[in-house]
């Protein structure tokens, strides 16, 4: 007997590569990646942003051909991208409603519309909306408010948003690529949360920090609600620039010693020399001017927390992902600097063996799948039962600029 | 298994690290101690009265023997190139103890190469470095703060002892060989005291956390007193003990002790330490601290010490209350610095040539020239950490 199948397609436009991944869902099985293809960058995309349209597109437009996502126009398909970029920043909202007994999923959702409706100064744009927390009758700080009795509901939620010129240049590159419909769009570290993160890390509380080429990311989440994100336009490209410029070495050879093993090796260790490029540097140089710039990272993702107490709430510790999580200076420096026990997070599956994906540099693009995959399995709720409708009209038009991305619908989404 | 094993390591670096371990080592209590003086100077070694495992001439290959005369950078590779062999004299050690002199060569440009081989090992290190005279001039001075600054982001405790102390409490006409002397054996108590602190945590602990604490990114000036007393000296010996602690050269008097933001009392004795003794100790050091500073206390007993009280007081003076902000660059500063060249590696007898090397202290973006400044608390991200921080960088050979 067939078995009714949908498609997703993650996209990323990064500072490091362009990438597509495709999967197929199917009910009551896993999501199963179908292709993948990867174009690495070289200057196009610069701290999360696009440099250079045209050459962005070319590369999308071959990344997607090798994907695959052209020979299943037959069935319905989620398209999903995950963007960075230091014009992102993140907020605090909240709404608040009067109710006569019992808290109702329409009540929840009035809540989320009034938040997702209050404006935003200049050209901002709102693109993802998570749930924080909620309150009843301003004591009760419940997880689910749903058929609780109260007469005062209060919808905490973290807003997502950034430059509206900025976000759209993602969405026009993928239209010019040869598409109807703009992409749902994806905060970069909320899209790892779906990757790396686990059930039980985000009930403790855990601090996600994704560490790229040219933007660093960071997530915090407690009790199941996002409750501090934001970007740093810092990445591994600044040490190694660092080092370039601090030791008069070319930027591969600074680009390398994070790739391979050039400060480990046996000798550099023993003699504190590293020879490379005909010179003998001290491996303190390169210590120093790493330690430096992560530590500097670090305290900035620090400060981004408004009230520092809530890092302590963390149980579950920090959570490094993306390419600079393989470097191992990066997590003793973060151990150090939160005082946080800290993994290295990378895709997993519990039903399957995500293989090369299964690697911390994929983490938001395995993140944006599985959220293509969510978005597909509310799309199908909505058309099957009709049970949604209020609450899920935006999904009929998947490039909608807000979405409510994490306890949209409690019974039927986790995170 | 390593001499070191479970002993506190105490690693004197230069000339200075080198005397305040001879003044450590004439101690009775130095015998718990794993000692290791590093230094490039045959001739500061030859006179040292530690024994010979307990020396290590660094650089030998390139330096011949030679002191780094004052270059913080010849003082940076010659710890480098000897990470290996301290690594293996420090390793299995319970906590580390650095110490010399800023403002030289050795211990100023070594430190933090020490400070980065401590943080790979995961060792818990306490640096206590003097701070010079004043009198011995604003460029060595100026070297040192350099060195702290720098010091103070990798470290998580950094006591800097400043020797101008020693003033406030010896006589005008006192000769200045006898200063120095003096500074090195109070530095040397003050290791013993830091020590027996770290190492008997019986009863009421103030150990390396309560240290952490009170030291971690914050930028400070340290006084540190220890007075030893003994109980056939009266009943009133905790007293005593806190008198001469009071008394001691490097807490710079009472007076300095009223103006401290924070205060690290301990007090060891006997088995036989009453409870009494430790009120009197307590009620007697207390009362000359200032009112509103930070406290932590501890309380410890040792067989060692039966039959005396030992107290040890650190008086700390932050710089600022609040954590430390990092320096700012002033791009206009051009510095002229001169290096020596580095020696040929046969080693041959060639007199070195000195060269005059123009340090590049404009700020740089490299790859990122062409992006769009991204700002943070008025410093550009894009410019290298190190080059806002004024952290000079050995480019090597």
């Amino acid at each position: 007997m067939f078995k009714h199948t949908d498609i997703v397609t993650a996209v990323e436009i990064g500072s490091s590569k362009i990438c597509a991944v495709t999967g197929e869902v199917a009910e009551d099985e896993p999501l199963r990646v179908i292709d993948f293809a990867e174009e690495p960058v070289d200057g196009e995309v610069v701290k999360g942003e696009i440099a250079d349209m045209d050459r962005v597109l070319e590369k999308l437009i071959a990344v997607l051909d090798r994907a695959d996502t052209s020979k299943m126009l037959n069935k319905s398909r989620i398209f999903a991208m995950n963007i960075s970029g230091c014009n992102i920043a993140s907020r605090q909202e909240s709404a608040a409603l009067f109710v006569d007994g019992k808290v109702s999923a329409a009540d929840l959702q009035s809540a989320a519309d009034a938040i997702e409706q209050k404006t935003l100064s200049g050209n901002l744009e709102k693109f993802n909306i998570a749930d924080s927390y909620y309150v009843l009758d301003d004591v009760r700080r419940v997880r689910n408010p749903i058929d609780q009795n109260a007469r005062k509901f209060e919808l905490f939620s973290h807003v997502i948003f950034g430059d509206a010129n900025r976000i759209n240049n993602f969405r026009t590159v993928f239209i010019d690529a040869g598409f109807e419909e703009p992409p749902s769009l994806i905060f970069s570290g909320l899209a790892d949360l779906y990757a790396v993160v686990s059930q039980e890390e985000r009930e403790h509380g855990a601090l996600l920090v994704d560490v790229g080429r040219g933007t660093t990311e960071y997530i915090a989440i407690f009790n199941d609600g996002v409750f501090a994100s934001g970007v740093i336009p810092v990445g591994f490209d600044h040490l190694a620039n660092d080092l370039s410029i601090g030791l008069n070495l070319p930027l591969d050879v600074c680009r390398s010693v994070f790739t391979g093993a050039l400060l480990q090796q046996p000798s550099a260790v023993s003699s504190g020399m590293v020879e490379t490029s005909g010179r003998r540097i001290p491996l303190a140089s390169f210590e120093k001017i790493i330690d430096l710039r992560l530590r500097e990272l670090f305290t900035i993702v620090r400060n981004g927390f408004p009230d520092q107490s809530a890092l302590r709430n963390l149980a579950a510790g920090g959570i490094l992902t993306g390419g600079g999580a393989l470097f191992p200076r990066t997590a003793e420096i973060f151990h150090s600097m939160f005082e946080l026990p800290v993994r290295i997070g990378a895709p997993y599956d519990h039903e399957q063996d995500l293989g090369f994906l299964a690697d911390p540099r994929y983490s938001s693009l395995w993140g944006s799948l599985c959220y293509a995959a969510e978005l597909l399995k509310i799309a199908n709720l909505n058309r099957k039962r009709g049970l949604f409708t209020s609450i899920f009209g935006a999904l009929g038009n998947m490039g909608d600029s807000a979405r409510r991305t994490i306890t949209d619908l409690k019974d039927s989404i986790k995170l | 298994m390593n001499e070191a094993t479970g002993k506190i390591t105490v690693l004197g670096l230069g000339s200075g690290g080198m005397k305040i371990l001879n003044a450590l080592a004439a101690l009775p209590a130095a015998v718990k101690l794993n000692l290791l003086a590093v230094d490039t100077d045959v001739n500061t070694l030859g006179a040292s009265k530690l024994p010979e495992s307990a020396q290590l001439l660094a650089d030998v290959q390139w330096l011949h023997g030679h002191g780094c005369g004052g270059d913080c950078q010849k003082g940076q590779r010659a710890i480098a190139r000897e990470r290996d062999t301290i690594e293996t004299r420090i390793t299995g050690s319970s906590y580390l103890i650095v110490t010399g002199g800023l403002g030289g060569g050795l211990a100023t440009g070594g430190v933090e190469a020490v400070a980065s081989l401590c943080s790979k090992l995961k060792m818990p290190t306490i640096y206590m470095m003097t701070v010079p005279f004043s009198w011995e001039g604003d460029a060595k001075r100026q070297k040192a703060d350099a060195a702290a600054a720098e010091l103070l982001m990798s470290s998580d405790v950094l006591l800097l002892l400043p020797n101008d102390l020693l003033f406030s409490v010896l006589l005008p006409e006192t000769p200045a060989a006898e200063a120095f002397k003096l500074a090195d054996t109070e530095m040397a108590r003050a290791i013993i005291a830091t020590a027996e602190m770290l190492g008997n945590r019986n009863m009421i602990g103030a150990d390396y956390a309560d240290l952490q604490t009170l030291f971690k990114e914050r930028k400070c000036y340290c006084a540190l007193g220890v007075g030893v007393a003994s109980l056939a000296e009266g009943a009133n010996a905790g007293q005593l003990a806190v008198d001469r602690t009071l008394a001691a050269p490097l807490l710079g008097g009472i007076g300095k002790l009223k103006e401290a933001d924070a205060v690290m009392f301990s007090v060891l004795g006997g088995p036989e330490l009453s409870i009494a003794a430790v009120q009197q100790t307590m009620q007697a050091a207390v009362k000359c601290l200032p009112e509103n500073c930070e406290l932590a206390l501890g309380v410890n007993t040792s067989p060692e010490y039966a039959g005396c009280v030992l107290s040890s007081m650190l008086a700390i003076k932050y710089n600022d209350r609040a954590k430390i902000k990092p320096r700012r660059k002033t791009p206009a500063l051009m510095e002229v610095e001169q290096t020596a060249a580095p020696a040929d590696a046969s080693g041959g007898g060639e007199p070195k040539q000195l060269v005059f090397e123009l340090v590049n202290t404009l700020l740089s973006r490299g790859i990122f020239a062409n992006s769009p400044q991204v700002s943070y608390n008025g410093e550009d991200l894009d410019v290298p950490t190190f080059q806002r921080r004024e952290v000079q960088i050995d480019q090597g050979d």
